[in-house]
């Protein structure tokens, strides 16, 4: 125990003592957790820029620009010009989509007839085309359910009231559970902030051990851990998940509330996991920093699996639509369990139990990084013992 | 001018040359800039290769156990978007299998729907979906709205043909105003059209910046800055010049190779090679590489080198205005924004791809690349000045 205390005081040191390792350790996560934050303050895509031009200028069709204009999600920045006139804005996406009220929309409609309207979409930016799309069709149907009634009353001849259950006889309701006005910083930057912390840890665990062979401190560490490899790693491990433990606090508890990300989970439980999320990624980058001679081929390998990592770990683009392959490389990296769990806690009110096989998958992911780990130091230093014992020999 | 003379395009050759050279012999160097490129280049696309999100995982509740309510469940069932795959005997139940991921989404059919639906009444469904991710929540949604739409329309059609409308006149009736929504570009609205081109373009920044970066901080970590200076006969920028141009080289072809035969292999837009993409291509890489030689006179080891770099390139994505459109981003980021090469291109790059539009609709792009190369260039002199002394003196150079 004596031994483990004395690695953290001496870590805690090195730490207080470079600049360098103080500002990555401390002061860039929030840096960064802020910076991260900030890009999505807006939350939900507000007046998107789009140009509409009305040939007809009816009742109707003034009536669905003064929708437009009213909704939120639109701002009409272009009204009078044609589609040749803005056909270079929309190539360049200066405007998200281009909206055409051909001439006798109104007349048709009176004459009980189809009435067609054109939206060109911008259609390389999936999300603002979706968007778009989906605006701009939720306007028309509200408009297209008015004229509809009256149509039906007239061709029908019966009540509005009957009209309305003939008219939409299906009514589907839907129920959004959990971000329902699809809050983008409520989507993305959790997991924004959990990718950038989980490259961080990866980081600093793979300089633990490569760190001190490098500048041949490690006949004092080892030394001062009694020479047990179970006492190196319960030290070095145990000062850094203190620490990064500390920084997710500081997360779930300032940054969170700052940009108004709500955790409607369980604290406790999602501090508890996010521990064995530290532990495991702290011992992940161990393993690189006990396989790699210098520092910087643990850094590649930090590099080959921590740029990716974010992508493949199904917090977007979900693991079931990947191949095969992929999801292999994805379930073996901590942040796929961990990001999915974390989601469950503090966006779907989730419970302890939900997050139990997450758990359990982190836990194992923990468990064989360590035994590699221990495997590597080991064949290191018996294979720098016996080269040593030679050197000694020859000499 | 030293530029118009033999001596210093015989300073750029040496550096050219050595660094061609460094790059092939120097491991770290080659898995930077040959292995890493092809691994990504294949490796992160190919996490989009179903293009889009399907077959998403509903569950059902259905109380009607009626004709009209298999009937629905087939229609959803059939559709690529979603699959039923478990049958609840409530809604408690059900929702718990959202709670757990059995689940995605639940469709709620309840007693007397299609009683109702004979009388005459309106009729309602009920999806409930988790909308925590909006991928997985947006096929359920439209899928669903589909669905009730189409349902609708054709118990209308007969409602209405039953009070003696002619076919024809009912089309008109059930939609008197149909709006057709074109994409100009992704007709499809592929997600993946919209997520490979940016990582094309990032892979390539990130690599000759990590690549970059690294060359010249080994060249620092091994005090070899006056040899380097040497032979690029006391010239920086021949430095600039001769450090840059194999990476300009090696990582246009690498461009090249995306926006041809990976492009083919993702299917992902026009996979010609044209005018418009060598030109921006070539822009690009000068820009990034020119401006991985200034950020590289920062650090003073590879190992901060790459370090810093590791945190570079998804900051980079997110102020490019390439996710979340610019016009939502907050001045400050917005701003900081121009500082990264990427975010003059990478939206433009996007429809480069898609639909490769005739020059002029990339011409304020390029402009904007162009000025920023100008700058990145001349940031990259003023770093090479500030880190190449020589500690010889003049004299005796």
């Amino acid at each position: 125990m004596n031994s483990v205390v004395g690695i953290i005081k001496r870590e805690l040191s090195f730490i207080m003592t470079q600049k360098s390792m103080f500002f990555l350790v401390f002061v860039f996560p929030i840096i960064y957790g802020l910076f991260l934050g900030q890009i999505y303050s807006e939350k939900i895509v507000k007046k998107m820029p789009i140009a509409v031009y009305d040939s007809d200028n009816t009742k109707i069709s003034r009536l669905i620009i003064n929708y437009i204009n009213n909704a939120r999600s639109f701002d009409i920045v272009s009204k009078g010009k044609k589609l040749e006139d803005v056909k270079l804005d929309l190539q360049r996406e200066n405007i998200v989509a281009f909206l055409n009220i051909p001439k006798g929309f109104q007349n048709k409609i009176k004459k009980i007839e189809q009435a067609n309207l054109t939206l060109l979409v911008s259609g390389s930016n999936y999300m603002l085309a979706n968007l778009a799309k989906t605006e701009m069709q939720t306007i028309i149907q509200t408009v297209s359910v008015g004229t509809k009634l009256q149509a039906m009353g007239k061709t029908l001849g019966i009540s509005k009231r009957k009209a309305l259950s003939i008219a939409n006889p299906i009514s589907i309701e839907m129920v959004k559970l959990y971000n329902p006005w699809f809050n983008y910083l409520d989507f993305l930057g959790p997991g924004f902030w959990m990718a950038a912390l989980h490259q961080i840890m990866l980081l600093l665990g793979c300089l633990l051990i490569s760190r001190e062979f490098e500048r041949n401190t490690f006949g004092s560490l080892f030394d001062l851990a009694q020479r047990s490899i179970v006492n190196v790693f319960a030290g070095k491990l145990g000062i850094y998940s203190f620490i990064m433990f500390f920084i997710f606090i500081l997360y779930f508890d300032v940054i969170f509330p700052r940009f108004d990300v709500r955790i409607t989970g369980s604290m406790f439980v999602l501090c508890l996991f996010s521990l064995a999320f530290i532990i495991c990624t702290l011992s992940f980058g161990l393993v690189l920093s006990c396989l790699f001679k210098r520092s910087i081929n643990g850094l590649k390998g930090v590099l080959l699996v921590g740029a990716p990592a974010f992508l493949v770990s199904g917090y977007t683009w979900p693991l079931e639509n990947m191949p095969v392959l992929i999801r292999i490389i994805a379930y073996c990296i901590p942040v796929t369990p961990y990001i999915n769990g974390y989601r469950k806690l503090y966006d779907e009110e989730g419970t302890f139990l939900e997050v139990i096989p997450y758990g359990l998958h982190i836990i194992a992911i923990m468990l064989v990084a360590l035994l590699i780990s221990y495997l590597a130091l080991k064949w290191r230093l018996k294979n720098s013992d016996s080269s040593l014992k030679m050197k000694e020999s020859l000499s | 001018m030293r530029i118009l003379t033999l001596n210093f395009y015989k300073g750029v050759y040496n550096i050219t040359k050595r660094e061609l050279y460094r790059l092939v012999t120097n491991k770290d160097l080659f898995m930077i800039c040959f292995l890493a490129p092809m691994v990504y280049g294949i490796l992160l696309p190919y996490i989009y290769v179903n293009k889009q999100v399907d077959h998403v995982s509903m569950g059902l509740v259905d109380e009607d156990k009626s004709e009209l309510s298999s009937t629905i469940v087939r229609y959803l069932d059939a559709s690529q978007e979603l699959d039923i795959v478990s049958e609840y005997p409530n809604n408690a139940q059900a929702l718990s299998g959202i709670k757990y991921d059995k689940i995605k989404a639940l469709l709620y059919i309840p007693k007397n729907f299609s009683s109702s639906l004979k009388k005459g009444t309106q009729s309602n469904l009920f999806v409930v979906v988790n909308s925590s991710n909006f991928l997985v929540a947006n096929p359920i949604l439209q899928t669903s709205t589909g669905l009730a739409l189409g349902m609708s329309a054709k118990i209308f059609a007969k409602k209405a043909m039953g009070f003696g409308v002619n076919s024809k006149k009912v089309e008109s009736l059930m939609n008197p105003i149909m709006l057709e929504t074109r994409p100009v570009t992704n007709p499809s609205l592929f997600y993946s059209n919209f997520m490979i081109p940016a990582l094309f373009l990032i892979i390539i920044q990130q690599l000759i910046l990590v690549g970059i970066a690294f060359s010249i901080a080994d060249e620092k970590e091994h005090k070899r800055e006056e040899k380097v200076l040497t032979l690029a006969g006391g010239s920086r920028l021949a430095i600039v010049l001769g450090k840059t141009l194999p990476y300009v080289i090696l990582d246009f072809s690498i461009g090249v190779f995306f926006v041809t035969v990976l492009a083919r292999i993702f299917e992902v837009g026009v996979y010609t090679l044209t005018f418009n993409k060598i030109l921006v291509l070539l822009l690009f890489v000068s820009a990034v590489s020119a401006f991985g030689v200034f950020i590289s006179s920062l650090f003073k080891s590879t190992l901060m080198a790459m370090i810093v770099l590791m945190f570079y390139s998804m900051p980079a994505f997110l102020v490019s205005g390439y996710a979340w459109p610019k016009f939502a981003l907050p001045v400050d980021i917005k701003l900081l924004g121009y500082c990264f090469p990427s975010t003059y291109l990478i939206s433009d790059f996007r429809t480069l791809l898609l639909s490769d539009f005739p020059l002029r609709t990339y011409l304020p792009t390029i402009f904007s690349l162009l000025v920023f190369t100008l700058i990145a260039w001349a940031l990259a002199y003023l770093g090479v000045r500030y880190n190449f002394v020589s500690k010889i003196p003049r004299e005796k150079r």
